[in-house]
């Protein structure tokens, strides 16, 4: 009788495993990967195989086996896959205006595309020379010029959103980790460039303030606006390519930052727009220090009354997500709860619930 | 007793449970894959029945995999049943990408 369910399930077999085939490593190569697929038996396996040959075509820089793979997946949604894919991989090969030609043919995935690609972009994109700052800000519009013109590409609502994505990602390049922080080469950068600038800008001042992690200085504000103001260059040890990140904040559903305007941050992030220079300034660097792990809440709170909504809450959003060194920042935020300010209430409201300020880093929920 | 038990043992095991048995191997995933199909696209859970009586790891695991591909906002959940690693890294293509599974927009419908 033990031997029965051995003699059962013998029975059964039918010499199976033609499967095989279609579980089989790809070459490498992504040309004897696209011939490899048409031996595939089946179609929905015909079809992963074609997109995973071209984003290996893709990957270097291959446009035109890009353009072949992808014209041999059927129309649909794993065609827009294939777009999308190839999006992604044009500029992570370092073709970011290759990579948003295809994200404009990724239809319903095309938002996502734009974003991945963009941040999908190798550092050394936006590393450019020059003899001081306004010529580097120059040799950077000199890259973005073929890219914003394949933003044209995309649908019409997308465009400008995607344009401006990448004029972030490629001043972030320019200056996270670069150890150097200066201020008149974003204040060079042309008109359409200037938000993005100043944002990135921000970003590697701030890390400068405290290249070592821990608390940033109390008048963190305070010394970045006036290194703006005096075109004052900052110096310090740069990051290796890989260590160019930091926090940042998925756009989260704040009913009271809903429609209005916004520029990109860092990966899919965003932040409000100021209603002039010094207000748009301002807001770039509390997210700035926010980008900081260790930036502590107190930073933010100052900002909380400021008359300009826009600062106001940026400050609050930040402030409920950061870390206090010795503010009580749950008594704060019970207080903010009854602010007559409606978006700061919200925010208030919301930090209590989450308590964000009790888990580590950059780990929001 | 077992001279009629045995017998009537081994066609109970193996009736029902896949009768996709003519025709070469591809030929017979392909017969399994059109009823599991057929019914999955029907909302009938009897697929999830066909799937377990298939005879091996690598059947069930094509069949999974090329229902995933037909519908990838089931794709998820039938990766995470992939038996075997070389399924379960090709899946990745499926439930790595979560956008896969947003409806597509009017218009936009699949041909394949």
């Amino acid at each position: 009788m033990n031997g029965w369910p051995l003699l059962l399930a013998l029975s059964c077999q039918r010499g199976e495993e033609p499967t095989a085939v279609s579980m089989a490593e790809l070459p490498e190569d992504p040309r004897e990967a696209l011939t490899a697929c048409a031996a595939e038996p089946f179609e929905e396996l015909r079809v992963l195989c074609r997109i995973e040959a071209a984003a290996r075509a893709a990957h270097k820089a291959d446009e035109a086996l890009t353009e072949e793979a992808c014209g041999q997946v059927p129309e649909g949604t794993w065609r827009q896959e294939c777009h999308f894919r190839a999006g992604e991989e044009l500029a992570r090969a370092g073709q970011p205006a290759a990579g948003l030609a295809h994200c404009a043919r990724s239809g319903r995935f095309s938002r996502f595309c734009v974003t991945h690609a963009a941040w999908a972009i190798p550092v050394e994109l936006g590393l450019v020379g020059g003899e001081d700052g306004p010529e580097r800000a120059a040799a950077l519009h000199a890259r973005l010029e073929p890219v914003v013109a394949a933003a044209g590409g995309l649908e019409p609502d997308l465009r400008q959103e995607a344009a401006d994505t990448f004029r972030m990602s490629l001043w972030y390049m320019a200056n996270l980790g670069t150890g150097r922080a200066d201020p008149t080469m974003a204040q060079g950068a042309a008109s359409e460039e200037i938000p993005a600038a100043r944002s990135a800008w921000a970003l590697e001042a701030v890390r400068l303030l405290a290249p070592d992690g821990g608390p940033l200085p109390a008048d963190a504000v305070a010394r970045l606006q006036a290194a703006w103001r005096d075109g004052l260059v900052t110096e310090g040890p740069p990051l290796p390519p890989e260590r160019r990140h930091g926090r940042f904040e998925p756009p989260a559903p704040v009913p009271c930052e809903r429609g209005l305007p916004w520029h990109p941050l860092y990966g899919g992030g965003r932040r409000l727009r100021g209603a002039d220079a010094d207000e748009d300034l301002l807001i770039a660097i509390l997210e700035a220090l926010w980008f900081q792990p260790d930036a502590q809440a107190e930073l933010f709170l100052p900002w909380v009354g400021d008359p300009r909504d826009h600062v106001r809450w940026t400050a609050a959003r930040l402030l409920r997500l950061a870390a206090p060194l010795t503010l009580d920042l749950a008594a704060t935020l019970r207080e903010l709860r009854a602010d007559p300010d409606a978006c700061v209430a919200w925010n208030a409201k919301r930090g209590l619930e989450q308590r964000a300020w009790e888990r580590p880093h950059g780990k929001q929920p | 007793m077992t001279r009629w038990l045995l017998p009537a043992l081994l066609t109970c095991a193996c009736h029902g449970r896949d009768d996709c048995a003519t025709g070469d191997a591809v030929d017979r995933e392909n017969c399994r894959f059109e009823k599991a199909s057929a019914l999955f696209s029907a909302g009938d859970d009897a697929w999830r029945a066909q799937l377990e009586g298939l005879p091996g790891a690598h059947s069930r695991d094509l069949l999974r995999l090329r229902l995933a591909v037909l519908d990838p906002q089931q794709g998820p959940a039938l990766c995470r049943q992939m038996e075997t690693p070389a399924a379960q890294d090709r899946c990745r293509q499926v439930a790595g990408r979560p956008h896969l599974a947003s409806p597509p927009r009017p218009g936009e419908g699949d041909a394949q």
